[in-house]
Order: structure tokens, then C-alpha cells, then sequence
């Protein structure tokens, strides 16, 4: 027999038995670029995937145990918060930034508005501990889950073992943040040959062009830098952005550059979460001069049937797919059923 | 699954084999600090001293010859336990370098384990990051003078990481020492009480921890 039919049957045998059916790959996006996340130190597996949906849903991560990660960022609203301009956490605290819409978060190194968090990874502990948001600490967490026998028997699927670590936990959690993907808006499709976009959706795809995509730089949206908009400080939150991390004054109120896709649905806008609709948005912007990150000026003049337009191609970036997907949202069967089983 | 143990208990063998070298040579260190100097006079109550050494590496002359595959060893400085490298026998070496701190690529390299786990609290959640050193206690003067000094900070110029370098040799043990009083000094002289997030004072103080750190022989180990 040919040693390239043999080689080719013992490989196919071996990956049969011997590749694990829960792992999973990650699927990048034909018009997306290389996502900077290492999915080599934490490879997919459906049931990793399973523990961080559950945890992102559960107010067990929450000192009392009354919010959780989607209190803040709900599925239906591209995983951010419509109701405060504020983040808020347990006990009615509030805290002072607008909570983020959470998607495409592989490509990013950096994450909150001013760049604190470094890797994906370590993301969660941010809100976990912060005293105005779920205001636990990791020891504490890891002891309820720990306790936990619905926990414990997912860890065990998952991991082989019940034991419920720190570096399990995050990776569980990340595995799940970097499912949310949102590349299935009407832009995309238009971008892959498969619709059109209407004329007045093409006017304004040429002024976003022509005004808006330095920053907000397709196909993510962002370019993914902290820039300064020209809004003034809040004087109760006396927020300097990126130099509250970098201590460096050309970071002064820098923001990191918020995405615009699902931007329909990701009100209240801004680090702070000022302007309520996108029509304000498009105001403060209307005629404006920014200086960028990489020295360049830019001079945006838009008037009324420009914006008109503008707007209606910032709907085109809605990814229904994304927003209504069954396998990001709330755990019902996991969290309800199965939990009550168990405990 | 089955596959996966197999080749998991091959590793473990492995590396148990390897950790065993038939012939190696022993570097120990003892660490310690000035605190117990301190306490004589009352002046100062020390809770919390912790330290992050990392990226040990041994040399002869310039050229290296060994390097520790821990990759952070976290000492409690009020209750150490000591360090000992063993070495293969053929290796040559007079000098080790050392860091004070945690380097910038482990600090974005996203969760790790062992003493890097963010459960041992020297790990900030609020800004993506390591504390190098903490130093935590009372100051009896006039009036109880609390103070907490959190150092670290790994990115541009608030990277307060330090290294250190001293002449060793084989099969001998060595007291590492650090000494907290010049920075305390500096610190109670501004009346800078509290340190909890990376800045330039930060640096200030871990450039004075590292000048300040000493290593002396203790005696010879027998050769094994």
C-alpha cells in the first residue's frame, strides 16, 4: 500500500481517537485581521466555554451575590448597559465610567477605557474587585465555587478534576468573553459580496470615510488607541482617561476608542455615558478639529442631510446574529435547571 | 482523554528524571532584612514585607551557564524561606543577577500560576499588574504613623523592576539582604506614607531597595 494512504488512515485514526469532542476552534472573520489573543495558552473547549457562561451569569461572583458580569453588559444590548450612564454595582453604588459594549474582544491588547487591563485574561478581576462594582475578592470567589457542587461537577467535565483554581476560573471566563463575536451586520455582508447597500447607506459609508474611520478604523470599528474627542471634563468625575494609567500628559482625557459596531445599541454614549443618543453624537462631532494620537489633525464639518446619512450607515453595523444568539445568552438550562439538581 | 494522561504521566516522568541529575553543584541563599535592628528600639512594627525575585541567572564571567526555570520565587522577608539552586556539576559559575520585581512580558502574559497566582495578593486587579515589593506596618513616633507601600509598575517610565547582581560560587550559601532603611528614610522624609500604584516614587523606592541589597558568604558547603 502507498505510505501516503497508510500515514493518511493512522492520522485520521489517531485524530479520531484521540482529539477530544468538546474542543473547539476559534473562527476569525474572512474581513477581520489576526486576533492578538494567544489562543494556544487556552484552547477552546465547549465545556470551558460552558463554565464561563455560567459564571458571566451567576451573581455569585458579586459580594452579596446581586449582580453579575451581565447586570452590566446584557446580551441584548451588545453586552453593555442602557439604564445608567454609569456602571452599578452591588448596593446601589455607582461607578464612574459607562460600562462597555463587550465584542471582538481577541483583537484587542488592552481593554476598559483607559487601557488598565493588559490581557483578556485578568480582565474580570477588575470589576470583581472593585469596591463600586461586584466589591469581592478572588480568595473569597474561589472559596464559594470551591463550595459549590454544580461548580465543581462542570470543573470536573471540563478540567478532569474539581478543583476550581484561579488560573480555570479566568480562562473559563475568557473562553467565553471571546465568543462574542460580532462580524454578521448588514456592512459585513456588503463587505463579503452577499447584499448592497441602499444609496443612502453608500453616501454616508463615503462620509464615515472621509471623517470617521481614522479612529474608528474598520473592520472593528476602533483603531483600537486612546484618543481625545474635545469633550470637556465632567468636574464631579475629574476623569483623566489613559493618564490616570500612563501618568503621561499627552494621555491626558485620551479614551480608548470605542467600537461603532452595534452602535444602535450601545447607548448611553461616551466614557461617561453623557449623551444619550447617537443623534448628540453626531452634534458634537458636527463640526469639530481633533488632534489624533499620531499627530494628525482632523477637521470634521457635517451638516444636517450628511449626518442623515451618516446615520443611516452606522445602522448598517446592527449584527442581529450577534445580539439575539442563543449561545451567548443567559444560561437558562445551566444556571436554573441544572444548578437546582445539584444544590 | 486517555492519550492525553498518557502522555501527561510521560511529562511528570520526565521532569522528575530531570530534576534529579546524578551530579549537581548547590547554591543556597538565605535572605533576610534590617527589620530585626529595627525592632530593638520599638521605632518601627513590620506586618507585611514581601518580595517578588525573579529571572535568577548564573554566569561565569560574561557567559551564562545556568538559568532558573521557577519563574518567580515570592518570599515572605518575615518568615523566608530559603532559595537553593542546584546546578549541574560541569557548570562553571561566579556570578548570579537576579530581578527585584516582576519584567513587563510576564505581566502581560495573562494568568499564570504557582507564585504568580493573583490569589497571593501582589497582584493589582484594578491596573493589569504585579507588585514587586510590599512593605506594610507602624512607625512609633509622637503618634502611631501607619504606612503601605505597594511597589511596581512594569510599562515605560514607571517600570520599577531592579537587578541585582553579586559574585557567587559553587556549594556555598549566601544571606541576601534588604535593606528597608534608606527607603524608609526617603519615604518619611516627604512624609510619604502610602504607595499603592505605580508612579515615579515607586521607582524612587525600588532603585533604593535594590542599592541597598547585599549578598554575603556564609560558609562551604560540603562537596556532595
Amino acid at each position: 500500500m502507498n505510505k501516503g494512504v497508510v500515514f493518511f488512515i493512522l492520522l485520521s485514526v489517531f485524530s479520531i481517537a484521540f482529539i477530544s469532542p468538546s474542543e473547539t476552534e476559534f473562527k476569525k472573520p474572512e474581513n477581520f485581521p489576526k486576533p492578538k489573543y494567544n489562543f494556544k495558552n487556552n484552547p477552546f473547549d465547549s465545556n470551558k466555554i460552558n463554565i464561563g457562561r455560567a459564571l458571566f451569569y451567576d451573581p455569585i461572583l458579586s459580594k452579596d451575590s446581586s449582580i453579575s458580569c451581565a447586570s452590566c453588559h446584557s446580551n441584548y444590548t451588545a453586552f453593555t448597559h442602557v439604564d445608567h450612564a454609569l456602571s452599578h454595582g452591588i448596593a446601589d453604588r455607582i461607578g464612574f465610567r459607562n460600562a462597555p459594549g463587550l465584542m471582538n474582544l481577541a483583537w484587542h491588547e488592552n481593554f476598559m477605557w483607559d487601557g488598565a487591563i493588559n490581557n483578556l485574561e485578568m480582565q474580570a478581576l477588575a470589576p470583581l474587585t472593585n469596591h463600586l462594582e461586584m466589591d469581592e475578592n478572588l480568595n473569597h470567589v474561589l472559596e464559594k465555587l470551591n463550595r459549590s457542587v454544580f461548580y465543581k461537577n462542570l470543573f470536573k467535565q471540563a478540567y478532569g478534576d474539581e478543583i476550581i483554581s484561579t488560573d480555570r476560573f479566568l480562562k473559563s471566563i475568557t473562553q467565553f468573553l471571546l465568543q462574542m463575536v460580532s462580524a454578521s451586520a448588514k456592512y459585513d455582508s456588503v463587505k463579503n459580496g452577499s447584499a448592497t447597500f441602499t444609496a443612502q447607506e453608500k453616501k454616508g459609508y463615503h462620509i464615515f470615510k472621509k471623517n470617521c474611520a481614522t479612529c474608528h478604523t474598520e473592520p472593528l470599528f476602533t483603531n483600537l488607541k486612546f484618543e481625545q474627542n474635545n469633550l470637556p471634563i465632567d468636574s464631579n468625575l475629574k476623569d483623566m482617561g489613559r493618564m490616570r494609567i500612563t501618568q503621561s500628559a499627552k494621555d491626558s482625557i485620551c479614551f480608548k476608542v470605542p467600537t461603532l459596531r452595534n452602535i444602535a445599541f450601545t447607548f448611553p454614549y461616551m466614557h461617561d455615558g453623557r449623551v444619550r443618543k447617537l443623534q448628540e453624537v453626531l452634534h458634537h462631532y458636527e463640526n469639530i478639529e481633533l488632534l489624533t494620537s499620531n499627530h494628525t489633525r482632523i477637521k470634521i464639518k457635517l451638516n444636517k442631510a450628511e449626518k442623515v446619512d451618516l446615520t443611516a450607515f452606522l445602522l448598517t453595523l446592527t449584527d442581529q446574529k450577534f445580539l439575539f444568539n442563543p449561545a451567548l445568552a443567559f444560561p437558562k438550562e445551566l444556571l436554573l435547571l441544572n444548578r437546582r439538581k445539584n444544590e | 482523554m486517555y492519550f492525553k494522561k498518557l502522555i501527561l504521566l510521560f511529562l511528570c516522568c520526565a521532569a522528575i528524571y530531570k530534576e534529579a541529575p546524578a551530579q549537581s553543584q548547590k547554591t543556597t541563599f538565605f535572605l533576610q532584612t534590617d527589620f530585626d535592628q529595627l525592632y530593638l528600639n520599638d521605632s518601627l512594627k513590620i506586618s507585611k514585607c514581601a518580595i517578588y525575585l525573579t529571572n535568577f541567572k548564573f554566569y561565569n564571567q560574561a557567559q551564562l551557564v545556568f538559568v532558573d526555570t521557577n519563574q518567580a520565587h515570592l518570599i515572605d522577608l518575615l518568615d523566608p524561606n530559603p532559595i537553593q539552586f542546584n546546578i549541574p556539576k560541569n557548570q562553571v559559575y561566579n556570578r548570579v543577577s537576579f530581578n527585584i520585581g516582576v519584567d513587563s512580558n510576564t505581566n502581560v502574559a495573562g494568568i499564570l500560576t504557582g507564585d504568580l497566582d493573583p490569589r497571593k495578593g501582589m497582584y493589582w486587579a484594578w491596573q493589569s499588574g504585579y507588585i514587586n515589593f510590599k512593605l506594610e506596618g507602624v512607625l512609633n513616633t509622637k503618634v502611631q504613623q501607619p504606612f503601605q507601600y505597594h511597589v511596581g509598575g512594569y510599562a515605560g517610565k514607571l517600570n520599577a523592576i531592579q537587578t541585582n547582581s553579586f559574585e557567587v560560587f559553587p556549594n556555598n550559601k549566601y544571606i541576601l539582604s534588604f535593606n528597608f532603611l534608606p527607603m524608609l528614610q526617603y519615604c518619611l522624609a516627604q512624609k510619604q506614607f502610602e504607595i499603592m500604584s505605580p508612579q515615579l516614587k515607586a521607582v524612587q523606592l525600588a532603585k533604593l531597595l535594590s542599592e541597598n541589597a547585599t549578598c554575603s558568604k556564609v560558609q562551604n558547603l560540603s562537596n556532595e
